[in-house]
């Protein structure tokens, strides 16, 4: 279980997020949505361990995350940013395998090969996996980038998997395939997902909870049923209420 | 299996093919020059005492200096292009090389006696630190803007290059005759007074820091993700870096405390490792290594040669071809990113 407890973060004088609580158990997934600026992106890098809180503590199984060393961190969970570039010329695969790092001691075993060959399939992305990464469009590099990511936790049980808008670059089916498969995941290997995603309806499908963040706070969390209604909705993303009513529980 | 099975022997073959690169450069260097020394006579052992004095004392020294001048550069480079990500950090045009110059200028001109008694020890020390002084510099401006920018790298690069070059200058200004014919040396980039010792200290900084940046190799690997990325994967960026601009000062220093400023190395031969076999700086880092010190050496042979019996200074050499490789670079990576 990863369980945030009155986190606040602020740069100078900007308070970029204030008093947020979480709590997440294996098998589960978090949605968090919200508008730009929200202090999204800030609360999965605390909860990742990227960034120290000013107040307030994160847990991971009942420990202090800053109690982890890196390498530990790094065998328990794994994420997906919005990545940089990379200007080097790799092989996708080799991106992928990169995600075994923290298990290898000096050579990729025939272990590591086999699971990123079935990541690759399960991702339907084996024919992507023998191109120059570069090459590749921005769709198929977040595919590529996914694999990677899942490399690195495929063979723990109860890790935690954080996605950062996985599906910003992507087109219907393949948005799709990376929340489902994420969703798979949780039940078949009992990982805790949490992801940051812009679309309301991915989230009332696949999220067993969801929580709405502005400005730094969180305005509502709970069930999907719960938050996803149409005075929240309106309220936390500044629409009107005819316009949120479509996204609602009704 | 058979693919991955495949990729290693493949990997084997040009692992042998470089070394074997290696040697046959070493021994076209050491029998070309102004006496002749046949190669089949090197192996045979049947050299008279003039080739042979030729051989120990001059032409062998010579070719193992630029051989590890040569890796020690070219190591520097993938590191600091793995580093900075970026393809166009060669330590000579983010100012590494000045800075390590311009130390060693400070130390000739203002050091006196102190630096004579130092000896080439001293003379590496000011290099190292020089150096280290410029990319650790570097290092801070290009991280100003949160992500390295190539602008920023390489308008920091200009700006130190400008510094030390004015900084140098007017050392030059100050010096006396005999201290005026020794910058002519730094700036150009010679090999030509290379001896034992030169070889033994270039050695004894190069072979350790390039040991010490293969086992980081993985590491620069994963750091190609990006910094947080890095970090998700547990390694340690913090002291990945330190780590990897310390030994690219060390190396370099060691090289310009040597042989003085032989660019473009540093550039050219991790990019073309890259383009041939691969960007998996396990085998990129040994094998800069070996192509770095194959170039050196084959450029330095071609220095002493084409102008025989006097010689070029290599680094003028290296300049002329590296400098449209350079230019080659800059537009194909401008193509690319526009598509043009």
């Amino acid at each position: 279980m990863i369980e945030a407890q009155h986190i606040s973060y602020s740069v100078g004088e900007k308070h970029i997020l204030q008093d947020v609580n979480l709590r997440l158990s294996h098998g589960e997934m978090l949605a968090i949505l919200g508008p730009n600026g929200a202090g999204k992106s800030t609360l999965l890098k605390v909860l990742t361990g990227t960034l120290t809180p000013d107040q307030g503590r994160v847990q991971i199984d009942g420990q202090g995350i800053d109690e982890y060393s890196i390498l530990q961190l790094s065998k328990k969970r794994a994420v997906l940013s919005q990545s940089a570039q990379i200007t080097f010329p790799f092989i996708a695969r080799e991106i992928v395998m990169m995600g075994r790092s923290p298990h290898l001691v000096d050579r990729e075993s025939h272990d590591d090969h086999r699971i990123v060959d079935e990541i690759l399939y399960r991702l339907d992305a084996v024919d992507l996996s023998t191109r120059m990464f570069s090459t590749l469009s921005g769709g198929e590099q977040q595919r590529i980038q996914f694999a990677r990511v899942l490399a690195q936790i495929w063979d723990q049980q109860g890790a935690y998997l954080f996605l950062d808008e996985p599906t910003s670059a992507l087109d219907l089916k393949q948005q799709l395939n990376i929340v489902e498969l994420a969703r798979e995941l949780s039940h078949e290997r009992g990982y805790a997902v949490c992801m940051i995603v812009h679309d309301l309806n991915l989230a009332r499908h696949y999220a067993d909870h969801v929580m709405f963040l502005k400005n730094g706070r969180a305005v509502a969390f709970g069930t999907p049923e719960g938050v996803l209604q149409t005075r929240s909705i309106a309220d936390t993303f500044d629409i009107p209420d005819a316009y949120a009513m479509k996204f609602a529980y009704t | 299996m058979s693919n991955r099975f495949i990729q290693q022997v493949l990997k084997t073959q040009t692992n042998v093919l470089f070394l074997m690169g290696l040697v046959c450069s070493g021994l076209i260097a050491v029998s070309v020059g102004a006496i002749e020394i046949p190669v089949f006579g090197i192996l045979a052992n049947s050299l008279d005492q003039m080739q042979e004095t030729v051989l120990t004392q001059i032409r062998l020294p010579r070719v193992l200096l630029a051989g590890l001048v040569g890796a020690g550069l070219a190591v520097s480079g993938a590191a600091m292009q793995g580093l900075f990500r970026n393809p166009l950090a060669d330590p000579g045009l983010i100012g590494v090389s000045s800075g390590a110059a311009l130390a060693v200028a400070v130390l000739i001109v203002l050091g006196g006696k102190f630096a004579g008694t130092l000896g080439l020890y001293g003379m590496s020390v000011a290099a190292f630190s020089g150096g280290l002084v410029a990319s650790l510099l570097i290092f801070r401006i290009a991280a100003t803007s949160g992500t390295f920018s190539v602008t920023y790298l390489l308008l920091a690069g200009i700006a130190i290059n400008a510094l030390s070059g004015a900084a140098t200058g007017f050392l030059t200004y100050l010096s006396d005759d005999q201290q005026l014919r020794t910058f002519t040396f730094w700036t150009m980039g010679s090999l030509g007074g290379a001896l034992w010792p030169s070889v033994i200290v270039a050695a004894s900084i190069i072979l350790p820091t390039i040991f010490i940046l293969m086992r980081y190799a993985r590491s620069l690997n994963v750091l190609m993700l990006g910094e947080d990325e890095a970090k998700h994967l547990g390694v340690k960026t913090k002291d990945l870096k330190r780590v990897v601009v310390i030994c690219a000062a060390l190396c370099v220093g060691a090289s310009v405390a040597v042989s003085g400023m032989i660019g473009f190395i540093g550039l050219l031969v991790p990019h073309l490792i890259r383009l041939m076999i691969s960007s998996d700086h396990r085998q990129l880092i040994p094998l800069a290594a070996v192509l770095g010190a194959v170039l050196l050496i084959l450029a330095d042979t071609l220095a002493r040669v084409v102008v025989a019996p006097s010689e070029m200074p290599v680094g003028v050499l290296t300049s002329m071809i590296g400098g449209p490789f350079f230019l080659w670079l800059l537009v194909r990576q401008f193509s690319n990113r526009f598509g043009i």
